[in-house]
């Protein structure tokens, strides 16, 4: 038998171990009016435990009386408490969409931007439809917010307008998130646009290159190529996973047997250079795909164990390249390999250059 | 299969953002593997699709669970993930002890979460043993819990092959274990009677409740197979359990951040641990 005032008593004990456990019995066992009990609760109590484990029961309940009540405490001063309402309000699925409709038009920029948040969260299908309201928010961050999100959502019933916002903004931020998302959702208009915007390398600002070189990832052309080799050489420390999505993006969308002399010259260079193992590798194996005759002795001189990623790299990219000189290389390489992941890519390459040559 | 590095980066956060566990990028060629067959699986010829499929088409999150089976399935065995033993040896063992010498109390309490066949416990065992100063005169528990009978069965038993001690340390090997024959290796008494072994689904409301004043718990790559809410449920449950001062650790790749803001996060020998 279920003793409801008893479990209210303990939510006030003061051993906190108490309280948590009646916060979970009383959502576990349904107590009428279990949800404003906790909430005050929330409101007052100072241990951390107890408060997430407070909140953590509210999570596990769903309806509109939650969502209802727990709407007022994004207005709290107390950070743990707003966080803990986004948080609770992005489990509330439907119930908590409509709701969030409302929120859009708060006079309060804040609140606009939590319900942004949590309607990204929500992920529902209209959630998009929501969120692109806020494309017209006369808030600055809120509209950002709300181009960024629909670029996650990879929803491009919005491209048009982002690709206007793009065009027509000043401000610099506001125009790298469009960048971002245009990479995700933009079309041949964006392109246009983007290409317009940038003529030149030296008039794309230090910020904007980064967020340009995500566009070019996704949806440069060969025409970006030389600007992207400039880069390599003035930025290549400091932004390399950008610079190689971007050739790999565009050397994907356009096939070509051969990597373009001075892009491979120039690589060859950046190999030479202190980026990471990481990003060697995958250099490595990006340019095994072509067949350059450059490349071929480039990867034979990048075959050291001492360096396990990157000699899995250049292990790989010549199975990939398939020329059957490699065979007798790989094969003593194996031998001498102690790392497994190593010793498993070339036994990869070297039945690769086999099947080749049968 | 291509995983270009992007692509991996995404993968990464969103495991990450889902389960906590992080993936160096070092782990790129572990992931692709894995990756590969799942995505032979279901089907997928690109990468980018794939992920696409799991942050938007998967909202049950049932083929995200898939993929991080394949990615979790470790063997489990002795001395496993060593520098966190050492940091629990060297650091935590240490400053437990030291506080309790100085209150006159003598004894240890730690809870093994998802022991499976007893390796960890056991290893728990041997660590104790050989750093607690005059051994004798503490009073130790190590309670090993699993949801699995079978496995518990196994772990009862005591009884390992080559590979689940390939990282015991010989000398330990000869002090710890016996072998009953060519090729097994039974652990001796002395720790097995450290170790009580126990049936429990982290899951029930009530089964911990009553568990208290733990010095360590340990729940090493177990906290993947729940979902969100109830990785919360189970760390709130640990953090009851544990004394002030007390200490949990999670697997090496695993963290705490994005489940409590309960714990305090301390930097011991190199390696992040969290304690009551």
């Amino acid at each position: 038998m279920i003793n409801i005032d008893e479990l209210v008593s303990d939510l006030n004990n003061g051993d906190e171990k108490t309280r948590a456990f009646a916060a979970e019995d009383i959502i576990f066992d349904k107590i009428p009016g279990g949800v404003q009990l906790l909430i005050g609760r929330l409101m007052i109590e100072t241990s951390r435990y107890v408060r997430e484990v407070i909140v953590n029961c509210l999570k596990g309940i769903k309806g509109r009386d939650v969502v209802e009540k727990i709407i007022p405490l994004l207005s709290s001063d107390d950070a743990f408490i707003r966080n803990a309402s986004i948080e609770i309000l992005s489990t509330q699925g439907e119930f908590a969409t409509e709701f969030m409709r409302k929120l859009l038009g708060d006079p309060d920029k804040d609140i606009r931007k939590f319900a942004l948040d949590i309607l990204f969260q929500l992920k529902n299908l209209n959630t998009a439809e929501l969120i692109a309201e806020a494309l017209n928010d006369p808030d600055i961050n809120n509209l950002i917010t709300a181009v960024e999100y629909l670029g996650h959502m990879e929803d491009t019933s919005y491209t048009y307008r982002i690709n206007q916002l793009f065009i027509n903004t000043d401000n610099i931020l506001l125009r790298c998130t469009c960048l971002e998302t245009l990479a995700q959702i933009g079309d041949e208009e964006s392109v246009r646009y983007i290409n317009k915007m940038y003529p030149r390398y030296e008039e794309t600002s230090f910020l904007e290159q980064y967020s340009f070189l995500k566009f070019v990832a996704r949806k440069g052309a060969d025409i970006h190529l030389p600007l992207i080799t400039v880069l390599m050489e003035e930025k290549g420390q400091v932004m390399p996973k950008e610079i190689i999505n971007a050739i790999e993006g565009i050397l994907a969308r356009y096939p070509q047997e051969e990597v373009p002399s001075e892009l491979l010259q120039a690589l060859d260079a950046y190999l030479r250079t202190d980026i990471d193992a990481i990003n060697k590798y995958e250099l490595l194996v990006l340019l095994g795909r072509y067949r350059n005759q450059e490349i071929y002795r480039l990867l034979i001189k990048y075959l050291e164990p001492d360096q396990p990623l990157i000699c899995m790299g250049a292990a790989e990219g010549l199975g990939l390249y398939g020329n059957p000189e490699a065979l007798p290389i790989l094969v003593q390489l194996k031998e001498k390999a102690g790392d497994p992941d190593l010793a498993e890519t070339i036994e990869r390459s070297i039945s690769k250059l086999k099947q080749q040559m049968e | 299969m291509e995983l270009p590095l992007e692509y991996f980066i995404k993968l990464r956060n969103l495991i990450y953002e889902r389960t906590g566990i992080s993936y160096e990028e070092n782990k790129i060629y572990y992931i692709k593997k894995r990756l590969q067959q799942r995505m032979d699986a279901g089907g997928f010829d690109k990468v980018e699709d794939y992920i696409r499929h799991l942050k938007i088409f998967d909202p049950q999150g049932r083929e995200f669970q898939e993929l991080m089976n394949l990615l979790t399935v470790n063997e489990t065995y002795f001395f496993r993930e060593f520098s966190q033993l050492q940091v629990f040896a060297e650091s935590c063992l240490e400053e437990i002890t030291r506080e309790k010498l100085a209150a006159g109390i003598r004894n240890i309490k730690v809870f093994c979460a998802g022991c499976s066949t007893g390796e960890e416990p056991y290893t728990l065992g041997i660590i104790l043993r050989e750093m607690l100063e005059n051994f004798s005169a503490w009073r130790v528990l190590i309670k090993a819990v699993d949801i699995d009978e079978n496995v518990l069965g196994a772990a009862r038993r005591g009884v390992y092959d080559q590979r689940a001690i390939k990282d015991v340390p010989q000398a330990y090997l000869r002090e710890y274990f016996t072998t009953p024959s060519v090729g097994e290796y039974a652990i001796n008494p002395n720790i097995k009677d450290m170790v009580v072994f126990e049936h429990l689904n982290l899951m029930d409301r009530k089964a911990l409740r009553y568990e208290e004043d733990y010095d360590f718990v340990f729940c090493r790559n177990v906290l993947i197979y729940f979902d969100d809410v109830s990785r919360k449920q189970v760390v709130d449950k640990f953090y009851g359990m544990l004394r002030k001062g007390g200490f949990i650790f999670l697997g090496h790749a695993e963290s705490l951040s994005r489940i409590s803001t309960a714990f305090r996060i301390r930097r011991l020998n190199e390696q992040i641990v969290y304690q009551r």
